[in-house]
């Protein structure tokens, strides 16, 4: 088999004219002998004949040459070597450079995107304006944001700038709508419980009007959608409260006895003034930005603004006093249609110096469609102690309520028998006839007499029938506010008594005076008649 | 063939039996002139080889879709690599082994391609083998075709090209002896290819 195999292969390079002088006589000498070879060579020779027809020359190609000179010319061997590793030599060449570079100046990436984030910083600090002066917040404001912490953020008053904690420490704020905040009228209640008069009331008046001024600063926004707020909007909240605390001891001590809780002492006044002063000389141009992009907190030269702010409230004066000879515009007219148009001084020494080491990218914030919460940890807070003024609004609320609930009055002298006792609750009247009590019987009583019937008389429940003000009545009575005035109210009872009994003295005495005059008149009539008598006799 | 078949000892004789005018135009002769600076002389070289050239590569990859997109590549490659041509083979046989390379080049290219749209040519082979054609040489095109192209190129360069076996094996770089064994298996090939289309290559 094999041999048959290398005598076909040998037929095959034979008709291929491949074989040596020897070889091709060898090979013809067989082939005469073998008819089977014979047959094998005429079967190649064929195939070998059809191959040659198979392939018909290819037409030729007229401008090959042209063409192919043109692409020569074209390409410089040179740059086409280049250009074929030209992303490897680039990308090489690019990395040594950057290398190089960054060995001589290793700051530089920082510096550029330093200098990205100014560029940006800048773009939203511009055209700044404070939101609050828009606002045109009202002292009744300002007293809500020191004791709720909410301010307007808009003239129609239709979003709020909520502050809080949460009780791990960190500060938040929020921006609510209107709708969202339940409105109370503590500024009323407040003037009413400490019983202000009108000189008071104006005092207190001008303290809020001096935060006010302060606060208009506090909140800016531009036409980038940008809100900056004061990092220390949330100090000026807290000395705002410590302020009128301060105002409402000295104004009505004992009032503000009642409305405060027991345990915060309010009687150190130059530690509230302390802090006040703190709290207004604590750098306050540092500004924590909200932007679309981005948080960031920047400086704000904000004596500028103030400065610029001044200038625009003393147009506006101008503007109303034209006005009101005019008699044509309100002041609320002229806020609408004067165009606030500040523009803020960027210091980039400070604001870079600042953004070394701050951490920029903590602010946690949520947003649904109707509060944005943003949260502020690790706030610079000042070290002072303040008491929790969510207590003391509530125990302002507790203690007010039933003042604005009741009106307790005793009626004219219903005689020897009782006196009458009103209690107005608002949607019902009531009223009491209380029997006299008899005087003689109090003034003969020992005094642990006396405290069982004040005892008794702190629930009130042997006098009024129960109903839903009467429950009202029994939590007044049992106040922890009231509960100390029990003391001065028996001594000014003790003190009656004794007047009481002076007055027992008195009264026998006259009575004995008042005999004593009887039974002389009427020895003097008789004596009278005896002579008148004597005359009729004469 | 003739013109450019002499070594160099061929080359010596030459020079004595013919005048200066014959001995510019073999391809030698021209190559050291593009070395010296003649630039024409390529255009020369070009225009000898050129048909050969697309011939070998139509062969080579049997249809004419490319073949003188990777002829002028062929050129571009000997006009670059011109100047240190060694002189130690034929100049024939240093082209032809470049366009076989470049048209190897081009056959894995497209194999490559074909990875990606193996549908496609699943289809045009099922095609293939069930057509009938009544053109003798058609049917040998199609049936050549169907062989390897290790086999294909070293049978088409012989029956068609009319290269020795010797020139054969340096162009697609490997031994006599297995050029000769690849021609063989080549026909051996065919003919198997060939057997059930007996009697269409007989009428």
């Amino acid at each position: 088999m094999k041999k048959r195999y290398d005598e076909i292969e040998l037929l095959s390079a034979y008709i291929d004219g491949e074989l040596s002088h020897e070889e091709e006589k060898t090979l013809e000498e067989k082939i005469a002998l073998s008819k089977e070879l014979k047959e094998k060579l005429a079967g190649l020779k064929k195939l070998k004949q059809l191959t040659q027809k198979a392939y018909k020359p290819i037409t030729e190609s007229p401008y090959f040459e042209t063409r192919l000179m043109a692409e020569i010319n074209s390409s410089n061997p040179v740059f086409v070597k280049l250009k074929k590793y030209s992303p490897i030599i680039g990308a090489v060449f690019g990395s040594l450079l950057l290398m190089i570079i960054l060995r001589y100046n290793p700051g530089l990436i920082d510096k550029i995107v330093e200098e990205q984030a100014d560029n940006l910083v800048g773009y939203y600090k511009e055209n700044l304006q404070p939101l609050l002066f828009a606002a045109n917040i009202s002292n009744e404001d300002v007293f809500n944001f020191a004791l709720n912490q909410r301010l307007p953020l808009d003239e129609e008053k239709n979003h709020y700038l909520l502050l809080g904690s949460e009780q791990e420490g960190s500060e938040y704020f929020e921006i609510k709508p209107a709708s969202q905040i339940v409105y109370e009228d503590d500024y009323n209640t407040f003037v009413k419980a400490l019983k202000l008069n009108q000189k008071q009331k104006l005092q207190m008046d001008s303290i809020l009007e001096s935060y006010a001024q302060e606060l208009e600063t506090q909140v800016l926004s531009n036409d980038k959608n940008t809100l900056a707020i004061n990092s220390n909007i949330w100090n000026y909240s807290k000395a705002i409260v410590a302020d009128l605390m301060l105002f409402a001891k000295d104004a009505n001590e004992k009032e503000f006895v009642k409305i405060i809780p027991g345990g915060y002492n309010f009687n150190d006044n130059r530690s509230v003034v302390r802090v006040v002063n703190r709290v207004r000389a604590l750098p306050d141009d540092n500004y924590i930005f909200f932007t679309p992009d981005t948080i960031f907190k920047e400086n704000i030269d904000k004596k500028k603004l103030k400065d610029e702010l001044r200038e625009i409230k003393k147009q506006l004066k101008e503007e109303l006093l034209k006005a009101k000879e005019d008699r044509l515009k309100t002041l609320d007219e002229m806020r609408k249609t004067h165009e606030l148009n500040f523009k803020v001084f960027i210091d980039k020494k400070r604001s870079s110096k600042k953004s070394e080491g701050t951490d920029l990218t903590n602010f946690k914030i949520m947003v649904d469609s109707l509060v944005c919460r943003v949260e502020i940890p690790n706030f610079e807070m000042p070290e002072f102690a303040l008491p929790d003024m969510e207590e003391i609004e509530k125990e302002i609320e507790e203690a007010t309520k039933h003042l604005r609930d009741f009106s307790i009055s005793f009626g004219d002298n219903e005689g020897k028998s009782g006196f009458r006792f009103k209690i107005d609750s608002g949607d019902s009247n009531r009223t009491f006839v209380v029997p006299m009590p008899n005087i003689d019987s109090i003034i003969k009583s020992q005094s642990y007499n006396l405290d069982s019937a004040f005892n008794k008389m702190k629930g009130f429940d042997f006098y009024i029938n129960p109903d839903s003000s009467l429950t009202k009545f029994k939590m007044f009575s049992g106040d922890s506010l009231l509960f100390d005035m029990n003391f001065d109210f028996r001594l000014q009872m003790d003190s009656l008594q004794e007047n009481m009994k002076e007055f027992q003295k008195e009264m026998q005495e006259l009575k004995k005076e008042l005999q004593k005059e009887n039974a002389e008149r009427e020895l003097k009539k008789k004596t009278i008649k005896k002579k008148t008598d004597k005359g009729i006799e004469i | 063939m003739s013109a450019s078949k002499p070594t160099h000892s061929n080359n010596e004789k030459k020079e004595l039996q013919f005048p200066q005018i014959l001995k510019l135009d073999d391809d030698f002769s021209l190559i050291q002139r593009f070395i010296e600076g003649d630039e024409t002389c390529f255009n020369n070289l070009v225009h000898r080889h050129k048909e050969k050239v697309r011939n070998i590569i139509y062969l080579t990859l049997s249809n004419t879709d490319s073949v003188d997109d990777i002829a002028q590549e062929v050129f571009i490659t000997v006009y670059k690599n011109l100047k240190s041509f060694r002189f130690e083979s034929l100049f024939t046989t240093w082209l032809y082994r470049i366009t076989i390379n470049k048209c190897r080049d081009h056959i894995r290219k497209v194999k490559i391609r074909g990875i990606f749209t193996p549908m496609k040519e699943d289809h045009e082979n099922l095609y293939e083998s069930q057509t009938v054609y009544s053109d003798v040489p058609e049917i040998m095109h199609k049936a050549i075709k169907r062989l390897p192209e290790k086999l294909r190129t070293p049978l088409l360069l012989k029956d068609i090209e009319g290269l020795s076996y010797q020139e054969i094996a340096e162009t697609v770089q490997c031994e006599i002896g297995t050029v000769k064994s690849r021609i063989f298996r080549a026909r051996e090939g065919l003919k198997n290819i060939l057997k059930p289309l007996e009697q269409e290559l007989k009428g």
